[in-house]
């Protein structure tokens, strides 16, 4: 028997608490006071309103549960007069109050989340800027069931901001629930939790319009939204000289200026005629960043030749056998392990995942997952816990997989967990559907061009996999490091590329080392230049090294 | 027993309960120490009733999981 089967929902897992009492609560007048002692210890409780007391059996609970999400009641709306003046203050009249159902209760403003007719959660403010919201309640989008079914949706930082737009006639209006997010922090997935709930309304719009606050915060929430729902459909506003979010502009200009402002709302600068003056401030952030550089691979032997930067696609060749995708998987790691980077992997051979799994788990934990020393049960399921949050497996359940259904599940992906890279492995196990009259090097081009614009609307790093042409022999008949031309196909794989890199295993009687040959890298000053890095492998645990020289037989036996 | 002291002893528990393995990798030696300080960071939060006690124990159980691989 639980504490839960009772209907008691305790927040700790031992000492003392109290509750609200599922006997008499529902039916009292101060239905919150928590009249309910509970003993979690020893498993009793005593109700101090209706007397109600028992005990549990089993007594302690075993695990922590979860508290259930919480509904909370719809507000009072009887606005004090001192109320209505602040909001007429800013803007906003009594019909908006009105048929907003703003609240209020002991000097705290009340937003009601409505979601699907009924109050989800209420957002609390004072006129002095404090919040609060309900407890375990359900998160998502302020004025959520205006969003249903629009083609077009405003999102504010808001809820005032939001209040001033229903003021000039727009419905199509919500907010974010929690506000901004810090300028350069990692956008969790809990901080966007709400965006899930509101996955179809958004995939379904054809254009979002990001009104977020003109300050650091305001910038970096929306370039992560934008990032998330798709720079192809999203626009940005300009507010006027002096005002830092709609409610300023309705204080300081009037409504026309904030039809104006969202009516000039402009594209995300991603393709066709791009200003100077839309990227400057792009420019000068980058300018002023205290270090615009790739992320390292993990592999300081790698730093000078290759690093990894956002949208950007990277093409991965080599010899069969060579370990192009063994490289791969460790790269991935290690970005996962430096970076947190969020992963969605399609790796035709590698399948099934179980065994792609496995490896992936020797690669992070650095231990063996075959022979005698192969890692414990416990290590490679903590370790697959840490995994589940980091890599999404994707294309596993199609038989004709193809760019456009993978790009697909990617966008999904991002939406969700907010992806950092896509590897795609390897390009020939994908269904190519040449239109019609297209050859290969126009189709190939077209893709590519596809993959490009992806990476870049995304700000995600796509590796792709790639088979050279043939094998080329040397005079001593070992296999020839392909170049950048010798990709399976066209020549538009080096031409599209930012990266292009050549997985080679050099083994000779002196040394045995993994050459990583990097024959183009677009963004050199960033990004390192042509090269060749050296790396050890240990077929182990499938981890590469910094080299060593050393033996070909002690490494690989 | 009150809240704080409770999240004192649940985990101090749990820490207990935890082999700390020893490897010394890098990779995986920088992304504890990355998760160890989210964690920190939460619990500051949740001081400040700034975070839940559920994000506190999902970070916590996070950090532990990476400590004993």
């Amino acid at each position: 028997m639980t504490f839960e089967e009772q209907g008691i929902y305790v927040r700790g897992t031992s000492g003392q608490e109290k509750v609200k009492c599922p006997q008499c609560s529902h039916q009292r007048k101060k239905g919150s006071d928590p009249c309910l002692s509970v003993n979690i210890d020893d498993g009793i409780w005593k109700c101090h309103h209706c007397g109600w007391k028992g005990g549990l059996k089993d007594k302690k609970r075993d695990t922590y549960v979860p508290t259930p999400i919480v509904k909370p009641e719809e507000p009072k709306t009887d606005l004090p007069d001192s109320v209505v003046e602040w909001f007429t203050g800013r803007g906003i009249s009594l019909n908006t109050i009105i048929s907003e159902g703003i609240g209020y209760n002991n000097r705290w403003i009340q937003f009601p989340f409505y979601k699907n007719g009924e109050v989800v959660n209420i957002k609390s403010r004072t006129a002095d800027k404090k919040f609060r919201q309900e407890k375990n309640a359900e998160k998502c989008f302020y004025r959520f069931d205006h969003m249903r079914g629009m083609e077009t949706i405003i999102i504010t930082e808001g809820e005032m901001d939001a209040l001033s737009l229903v003021e000039c006639g727009y419905s199509n209006v919500v907010s974010c629930p929690d506000g901004a997010i810090a300028p350069n922090s990692v956008a969790t997935d809990r901080k966007f939790s709400y965006l899930l709930s509101a996955e179809e309304e958004l995939m379904g719009a054809t254009t979002v319009i990001l009104a977020m606050d003109d300050d650091p915060s305001g910038h970096a929430m929306r370039d992560e939204l934008s990032r998330r729902i798709g720079r192809e459909k999203c626009y940005r506003v300009t507010y006027p000289e002096g005002c830092k979010d709609m409610n300023d502009v309705l204080m300081e200009h009037g409504q026309d200026k904030v039809i104006d402002v969202i009516t000039e709302a402009y594209p995300y600068p991603i393709d066709g005629v791009v200003t100077i003056g839309d990227v400057t401030e792009d420019a000068i952030d980058l300018l002023l960043k205290p270090d615009h550089n790739g992320l390292s691979t993990g592999w300081t032997g790698l730093d000078n030749f290759y690093r990894v930067s956002k949208g950007e696609l990277t093409i991965v060749t080599g010899v069969p056998n060579m370990g192009k995708s063994e490289w791969m998987d460790a790269l991935m790691i290690n970005m996962i392990q430096d970076h947190s980077w969020k992963f969605g992997i399609f790796s035709a051979e590698n399948f099934p995942v179980k065994h792609h799994l496995l490896k992936l788990v020797g690669k992070f934990s650095g231990r063996a997952f075959w022979g005698d020393e192969k890692l414990d049960e416990q290590t490679a399921r903590n370790t697959m816990a840490v995994l589940d949050e980091y890599i999404k497996f994707i294309g596993t359940q199609e038989d004709n997989v193809t760019i456009e259904s993978i790009l697909e599940q990617a966008k999904i992906l991002n939406f969700r967990y907010g992806l950092n890279g896509l590897i795609i492995d390897p390009w020939n196990t994908l269904e190519h559907k040449f239109r019609q009259s297209e050859n290969e090097t126009n189709y190939i081009s077209r893709v590519l061009s596809t993959i490009v614009a992806f990476a870049k609307l995304h700000e995600i790093h796509i590796w792709v996999v790639a088979h050279p042409r043939k094998m080329e022999m040397d005079n001593n008949r070992k296999p020839v490091v392909p170049g950048a031309y010798d990709i399976s196909g066209s020549s538009n794989f080096f031409n599209r590329a930012d990266n292009i890199i050549s997985v080679h295993r050099h083994k000779d009687e002196d040394d045995d080392y993994v050459g990583i040959h990097v024959s183009k890298i677009r963004f050199q000053y960033k990004n390192g230049r042509p090269g060749i890095g050296k790396l050890n492998y240990d077929i182990k645990n499938g981890k590469y090294y910094e080299y060593e020289q050393r033996d070909a037989e002690i490494l690989f036996g | 027993m009150n809240t704080n002291k409770e999240m004192q002893k649940y985990y101090l528990d749990k820490l207990d309960k935890v082999e700390c393995t020893t490897n010394h990798d890098y990779h995986i030696r920088k992304m504890r120490e990355r998760f160890y300080e989210e964690f920190d960071e939460i619990w500051k939060k949740v001081k400040l009733g700034k975070a839940t006690r559920q994000a506190w124990e999902k970070a916590l159980n996070k950090w532990l999981k990476m400590e004993s691989i």
